[in-house]
């Protein structure tokens, strides 16, 4: 299954070192294929280095694109880590 | 009079102190570079006895560690998990790390270290020729693995085809030692002299003069 949806980073600081772990670790036990799209560059979500490269800042859209049989699940936990600020909300 | 014209019309305005013809030529080289076709790869780019390596595969395969064996060995780094691959005029690929993360890795349990800080300037470069493409996969029973090298695969990367070789990974593979293998029997293919296929003539020959003599032998008798 693919699943393509659009988030949006909330946190004040961007998708610094901290979310971007964040991100990997929470897709360590998933199975799918995980891409992030930002500013025509598409980079593998489960590489820590790449989500960093990406600079993303607050208020920037992201296009997360999910392949595998735990799309779903995946794209659901992924949405609130980013709905939750990566639990840096006060 | 040209700044007031196109500060009322808002265009761009650019003033420049060389020549029309080294200006122009500049330009040219600068927009060929700017417009020139390239695409991002999952990898990790290193420099291997000067050819230019890009290692892939799954995450958590081990390829920044190799990367890492390779780089206190003395070989280069250009570009860890992300590399920006263009293709240049004359369809030959260079690869160079984005400008924040250069020179960066991160390892499984130590996390992010800076290696141009770690063992110095010189194992590290800002881009690199991309020659070959090898690929590192867990270990399958089941798949098999090339045994001879006498066919050449290739993977295609903007439309420029790149030397590809699989390299299955398991406990007790020395990786590193493998890649340097790969990158010299790289180096010696382009020399000209390929290990296999000269093997493989220096053995039909053999076959050859054994079948003659067998000719002669049935003759005689």
């Amino acid at each position: 299954m693919k699943l393509v949806r659009k988030v949006k980073v909330k946190n004040p600081l961007g998708l610094h070192t901290r979310p971007a772990a964040a991100i990997v670790r929470l897709l360590q036990p998933r199975k799918s294929s995980v891409f992030f799209t930002y500013k025509e560059e598409t980079i593998n979500a489960r590489s820590i280095m790449s989500i960093l490269m990406l600079a993303a800042k607050k208020n920037s859209q992201i296009v997360v694109t999910i392949e595998g049989e735990d799309a779903e699940l995946t794209m659901e936990h992924l949405v609130r880590a980013f709905d939750q600020e990566f639990g840096e909300k006060k | 009079m040209q700044e007031g014209f196109c500060e009322k019309n808002k265009i761009p305005l650019f003033k420049a102190h060389s020549t029309a013809t080294n200006l122009l030529s500049r330009i040219t080289f600068l927009l060929l570079e700017e417009f020139c076709l390239s695409i991002t790869l999952h990898g990790t780019l290193v420099e291997v006895f000067g050819v230019g390596v890009l290692i892939q595969g799954e995450s958590s395969v081990g390829k920044s560690e190799a990367a890492l064996g390779l780089i206190e060995r003395g070989h280069r780094l250009i570009s860890d998990d992300v590399v920006r691959v263009k293709k240049k005029e004359g369809s030959y690929l260079v690869g160079s790390g984005p400008e924040l993360t250069r020179h960066l890795m991160e390892i499984r349990g130590i996390g992010i270290i800076n290696v141009a800080h770690l063992y110095g300037a010189v194992c590290v470069r800002p881009d690199k020729g991309l020659d070959i493409v090898v690929k590192l996969e867990e270990w399958d029973d089941k798949h098999f693995y090339d045994r001879v090298g006498l066919d050449d695969k290739f993977i295609d990367v903007l439309g420029v085809s790149v030397p590809y070789h699989v390299l299955p990974v398991k406990p007790g593979r020395d990786v590193v030692l493998l890649l340097e293998t790969i990158a010299l029997n790289h180096r010696l293919k382009d020399m000209g002299y390929n290990s296999a296929k000269e093997f493989n003539a220096k053995l039909l020959e053999v076959i050859a003069r054994r079948q003659k003599k067998r000719v002669v032998h049935e003759a005689r008798s």
